[in-house]
């Protein structure tokens, strides 16, 4: 079963060490979408420049998680 | 290793403004969320097993889930031994497990639907709260 935001972080515990399985794994991805919605929340025309960086990410990361959730060849017999 | 202190360090330092402190772990939240849409990533997979007991007829799925695995048969039913329809009239009293269908409401009810075969289950949000749900009262438990 897939868990949609199980990496949301909970109220306030931001400031702390804590990190997340998706956050460890692709944190330029997330960063560069965080960066757009900050941006376009105050209106800045930079976060076009975040999106657009944050979708030419995306297609290697989720290459990259589809690589490693191919099952391995089992060996062949002698 | 890039936790949420560092995380919100560096959007912090790309942004640079103070008025928006309060929100930066909002962005964060936002990315993720945006991101867990676009792809099921590996890392948001776990396993949880819910049960439809006897007697009832729908189980409320946990807070996060996004969709099931497993293909179109994540889900086991106890049904009489021999009542391969679910309609629970074997008589026998035995009880056999079996893989069983789960479609989504959406499925069903898209202008070309699909036809579930019987017996089967269908998923559904609702108010943000997902279900599963056995369509027609039978005496089957789901695992």
């Amino acid at each position: 079963m897939d868990t949609n935001d199980s990496d949301e972080f909970g109220s306030g515990s931001g400031e702390g060490d804590a990190s997340t399985p998706l956050l460890e794994e692709y944190p330029d991805l997330i960063l560069e979408k965080a960066m757009a919605i900050a941006f376009q929340s105050i209106g800045d025309p930079l976060w076009q420049d975040h999106d657009k960086q944050f979708e030419e990410l995306l297609p290697d990361a989720i290459q990259h998680d589809i690589s490693r959730s191919m099952p391995m060849a089992a060996p062949e017999k002698e | 290793m890039m936790t949420t202190a560092i995380a919100l360090q560096r959007l912090k330092g790309a942004v640079l403004r103070d008025d928006l402190d309060d929100r930066y772990i909002d962005f964060l939240n936002e990315a993720i969320r945006h991101i867990a849409t676009r792809h099921s990533f590996l890392q948001m997979k776990t396993a949880a097993a819910v049960t439809i007991h006897s007697g009832y007829r729908s189980v409320t799925l946990p807070a996060l889930f996004k969709e099931f695995q497993n293909g179109r048969y994540p889900a086991v039913a106890a049904l009489p031994a021999g009542d391969e329809s679910g309609s629970g009239d074997s008589g026998s009293g035995d009880e056999e497990s079996q893989p069983i269908p789960v479609y989504s409401r959406q499925e069903i009810r898209a202008p070309s639907p699909v036809v579930p075969s019987n017996p089967h289950l269908t998923f559904f949000q609702e108010n943000g709260i997902w279900t599963l749900k056995y369509p027609s009262e039978r005496r089957s438990i789901f695992r």
